[in-house]
């Protein structure tokens, strides 16, 4: 009987020996696959994964090392106005973030459903090429007015609420200013208001920091609002992922 | 004699008070036809820049994101479509070179296929499907053949 149990535990042994093998190899494989000459997103992130329209698609960078940019987005004179060099934040308040930040905005709040990425320039720039798990919202659509059915739209798809008339004590709170919460305007209410994350061509686009304008103009909290200033022009320099959306 | 005079710096009045007021309006409308022009100014010169771009659909040599997906390379180029042709060729080239790369046991039956085959495997990868798909179809179109 005893010798029975040793041996199981002897084949229990040398399976759990093999399994680790196993999952070195694969781990191994895995590393092999991408090989040595690599070139990742950034130090400890070798690409990333995003939903596009239903479609996982890999973010990563052209691997090619002699790749250059050509092209419109390789131009460095455009017309200005209206082709201005954009400030590095549109409006104050608004965080300006770069690639290293996007990722990790893809990889959290996009990912968790949190956060949207906007692309705020005209269909006819987005339909030539986009970042992937952006949605298109153009900057005409954000510079209307509260009541306009665009606007009615985008936020609900950012999760802002109308807001219901506030109680007696409630009112009287707010305008002693003992009771403020920022996140609260006299029509809209955005504290489940997703964060976003918007830009366009890059950073001698005035569309995206428009949108941001007139986003404040509405009462988006500043907070949840950021701005990618680098937009199509510097994704494309660094030979990042981008996608052609469909019709 | 002061009723008439009375009577006149009403009329003057009157008369100043319409002058300034159709001003006004002059201004008003030319300042928003103005602001209007200058919106569409900005979207019209937007969309005429827009038309200097154009989609590629080359794809990078080791691009591991097939179809619809393009890299920043692709966003270059000019709209000739012999270009675009040379394109379509140059993605598929860089198709079998990933092939080859990652998947050489794979790249031996895809060799194998004939040219029917061999395009309907490119284009599913074109479309976006997945490489484990891919693999499958082209073991798939071996037997079939």
């Amino acid at each position: 009987m005893s010798k029975n149990v040793r041996l199981v535990h002897q084949a229990l042994m040398v399976f759990t020996i093999l399994a680790g093998f196993l999952s070195a190899g694969v781990a191994l494989a895995d590393e092999v696959q991408l090989g040595s000459d690599f070139i990742p997103l950034t130090k400890d992130k070798p690409y990333i994964h995003v939903i596009h329209e239903g479609r996982s698609i890999r973010v990563q960078r052209v691997q090619d090392p002699d790749y250059e940019l050509k092209g419109y987005f390789a131009k460095t004179a455009r017309k200005c106005p209206p082709f201005c060099i954009q400030s590095i934040s549109p409006a104050p308040g608004v965080q300006a973030i770069g690639e290293v930040e996007l990722f990790d905005f893809m990889e959290t709040d996009l990912r968790d459903g949190k956060g949207l990425l906007i692309d705020a320039r005209t269909p006819a720039w987005y339909k030539k090429g986009t970042i992937p798990g952006s949605i298109n919202i153009p900057f005409t659509h954000l510079t209307k007015t509260a009541d306009d059915p665009e606007v009615l739209d985008a936020f609900e798809l950012f999760g802002v609420k109308e807001r219901e008339e506030p109680g007696f004590f409630e009112k009287l709170l707010e305008e002693w200013g003992w009771s403020k919460n920022p996140y609260l305007t006299d029509k809209w209410d955005f504290t489940s208001a997703k964060t976003l994350v918007l830009y366009c061509n890059g950073p001698a686009c005035g569309q995206s920091p428009r949108a941001i304008r007139g986003l404040l103009k509405l009462g988006y909290p500043a907070d949840k609002i950021r701005y990618y200033r680098g937009g199509m022009q510097l994704w494309q320099l660094w030979g990042l992922t981008t996608v052609v959306p469909n019709e | 004699m002061e009723g008439g005079a009375a009577l006149h710096s009403w009329r003057w009045n009157r008369q100043f008070l319409s002058s300034v007021l159709g001003f006004l309006l002059v201004v008003g409308i030319l300042g928003y036809s103005a602001v209007a022009l200058s919106a569409d100014d900005y979207l019209s010169a937007l969309e005429a820049e827009a038309g200097k771009v154009d989609v590629e659909l080359n794809e990078p040599d080791s691009a591991t994101n097939p179809g619809t997906v393009s890299q920043s390379a692709e966003q270059g180029g000019q709209a000739l479509q012999s270009q675009k042709k040379e394109g379509l060729a140059s993605q598929r080239a860089n198709f079998e070179s990933l092939l080859k790369k990652h998947y050489f046991g794979t790249y031996g039956f895809y060799r194998k296929l004939p040219e029917r085959s061999r395009q309907e495997v490119f284009e599913e990868y074109r479309r976006g499907v997945g490489m484990d798909k891919i693999r499958k179809k082209i073991v798939s179109r071996l037997l079939q053949h």
